[in-house]
């Protein structure tokens, strides 16, 4: 390989690669004023960090936050800055993809000129190496700096290390107290749960051959009564299975079957069956446009069967063509109502008349949506 | 000293473009090369050139295949190509001094060469702006200017005359001239076939990518009882009547 040739098709395409029409139209020529140009603009970019930095260190008071905070908060700027320069060079790559390749121009104009095609390559690999070194090199000259010193003021917990516990030997249920006592109650006092707004805990209850026991810790006690949310979709989801082995129903059957007669009028397509209910597979949205966001407890406490039915008998029960997956809260309701109208009971009262009982008929609150 | 080509070929894909095409340019003269738009004329100078692959056949100057050694054969060669194509954000000097440097001559001499070049082509005042900025002419006389630098024995001009001022082309066609007195081979494709006859001792003709004609212009305005080299190209590769289709297109646009 000819070096002064490697040479002066390097810097030839070190220019072209930041031969961005924003910048080459001040620099009017000049390499030197383009590839300054576009330094400037990512280090002033990195002054913007490193000014960052400082107002990070000038505001936050060492003994406002935990050790660990200040773990986390150095690992959200490593992170960030991390993908600052991804992003960086994702933007260089694709900015400079069209001078990275040998074109027309270039077979024309170094076509009859005595230089090997290796020399070429190399030069055009060195030149884009160069670039990318140079773009991260200034994107952190005054950041990559600035963010250590800052975040050095502050004492830092430990990493904690990545490793797995051992696998832990069987336990029997009689002997499961003991070691959720040794397990659980350090991990609440650390979380400091125990000091949440109106106090936290957790209930396990375990079942073995009949031997029942029961655990509360924190805030709970052994009968606290909990929501159990969308785990009633697990009772729907069996009581539907059951009843369909006791050939009470057929899963193909369409829900409008099981509910009221008039409860939807009768679709022109398909109609829901009960297993698109419990496939979420029915084309129903995730909630029913009658009641608050999702995302509000009163969504889900102040929905009543009235409203259920109002929804059912305005939106009908068509299926799409097509019905893609989507969780919805509303199919679950739907599929338990008419469950409950085929067995003759009040959701949950099937359930709960087919053994699906919670322990001591507690700790079980029924939610509108299943 | 003499450029040699034996039976060469070239096939796009669809196209045969260059079709067992055989001729020589002795040293000592111009040997214009010649044809209608799309008959092979710049797929052979840029086989020439080292460019494109030859097809098949060979090509030979000074008796030695061109692509046993092209590096070689690229240091005596200088070529200026039909399209003006350059990099754009350089100036005409920093261009002629990138193009010495890969050629590698040496920095002093070449220096002097490049002042002078920029002088007689009358680029001198402009050689500090940007290419980008050039008229088509002046990319021209960059081009040539960048083909001359090293004193080639091969000079393929490939439409040099393409956007020069009068004065400019007539500096050209003499220069050509001087060259080939002093021993160099130049290869000569241009459609302005008067200053072909005045520059040219000989000719070769191109038509549908085969040879038509190889001869001394002499000769084959005899051979053809023609009065000019215009008339014997006419006679070998323009098929339709001209008059007719300008009265054709004349009419179209009127209609």
């Amino acid at each position: 390989m000819n070096r002064l040739q490697f040479r002066v098709l390097y810097r030839e395409f070190l220019f072209r690669i930041v031969d961005l029409e924003l910048l080459s139209a001040h620099a009017e020529g000049d390499s030197r004023t383009l590839l300054g140009q576009f330094a400037s603009l990512l280090v002033f970019f990195s002054v913007l960090l490193g000014i960052g930095a400082g107002l990070w260190a000038a505001n936050v008071k060492d003994d406002r936050l935990p050790p660990l905070m200040h773990l986390i908060g150095a690992w959200t700027m490593e992170h960030f800055l991390i993908a600052t320069t991804m992003l960086a060079v994702g933007l260089f790559a694709v900015l400079s993809w069209e001078s990275t390749f040998p074109d027309r121009r270039d077979v024309l104009v170094l076509g009859p000129l005595p230089v090997h095609g290796r020399t070429l390559f190399l030069a055009k690999v060195a030149a884009v190496a160069c670039a990318l070194g140079l773009t991260v090199a200034a994107l952190h000259v005054v950041a990559g700096i600035a963010w250590p010193l800052a975040l050095a003021q502050f004492d830092t917990a430990p990493a904690p290390s990545l490793v797995f516990d051992p696998p832990l030997p069987p336990v029997r249920a009689a002997d499961f107290p003991s070691v959720m006592d040794r397990d659980i109650a350090p991990m609440l006092q650390r979380l400091d749960l125990a000091a949440a707004d109106g106090g936290a805990g957790i209930v396990i209850g375990i079942s073995e051959h009949g031997a029942r026991r029961i655990m509360a810790y924190g805030a709970a006690k052994p009968d606290s009564l909990f929501e159990i949310a969308s785990i009633t979709k697990t009772f729907t989801a069996l009581l539907l299975a059951r009843m369909a082995v006791q050939g009470q129903l057929d899963l193909r059957d369409p829900v409008r079957d099981l509910l009221p007669p008039g409860a939807a009028a009768a679709p022109t397509g398909f109609e829901i069956t009960l297993l698109d209910l419990a496939t979420h597979h029915s084309g129903l949205p995730r909630m029913p446009d009658n009641a608050g966001p999702g995302y509000q407890r009163e969504a889900y406490t102040g929905y009543r069967a009235s409203d259920l039915h109002e929804f059912i008998r305005r939106h009908g029960l068509a299926k799409p063509a097509d019905p893609q997956f989507l969780y919805s809260n509303i199919g679950f309701a739907v599929l338990g109502a008419a469950l409950a109208n085929r067995a003759g009971a009040a959701y949950p009262g099937p359930s709960a008349a087919r053994g699906y009982r919670p322990a001591r008929n507690r700790g079980y609150r029924r939610l509108p949506f299943a | 000293m003499s450029l040699e080509l034996r039976n060469v070929s070239k096939r796009f894909p669809g196209v045969l473009a260059v079709d067992n095409v055989s001729f020589s340019a002795p040293a000592g003269e111009i040997t214009g090369y010649l044809g209608p738009n799309g008959s092979g004329k710049s797929t052979t100078m840029k086989m020439i050139a080292g460019l494109i692959e030859i097809g098949s056949g060979e090509i030979l100057f000074r008796g030695q295949p061109i692509r046993r050694d092209l590096i070689a054969h690229k240091q005596r060669m200088g070529y200026v190509p039909e399209e003006p194509y350059l990099y754009a954000h350089l100036s005409g000097l920093e261009y002629l001094i990138m193009v010495a440097q890969l050629r590698g001559l040496p920095e002093k001499r070449t220096a002097e060469r490049i002042d002078g070049l920029l002088r007689l082509l009358s680029l001198h005042s402009d050689r500090h702006s940007p290419i980008s900025a050039y008229s088509k002419g002046m990319r021209q006389k960059i081009l040539l200017a960048g083909a001359l630098l090293h004193d080639p024995d091969l000079l393929l001009l490939d439409e040099p005359f393409s956007g020069l001022d009068v004065s400019s082309a007539l500096i050209l066609r003499s220069l050509a001239q001087e060259l080939a007195t002093r021993g160099k081979v130049i290869l000569f494709s241009s459609h302005e076939l008067e200053t072909v006859e005045r520059v040219s001792s000989r000719v070769v003709i191109l038509h549908r990518g085969k040879v038509v004609a190889d001869d001394s212009i002499e000769h084959l305005r005899v051979l053809r009882s023609a009065s000019s080299l215009e008339d014997v190209f006419s006679q070998l590769v323009i098929e339709r009547d001209t008059a007719a289709v300008s009265r054709e297109i004349a009419d179209l646009i009127r209609a």
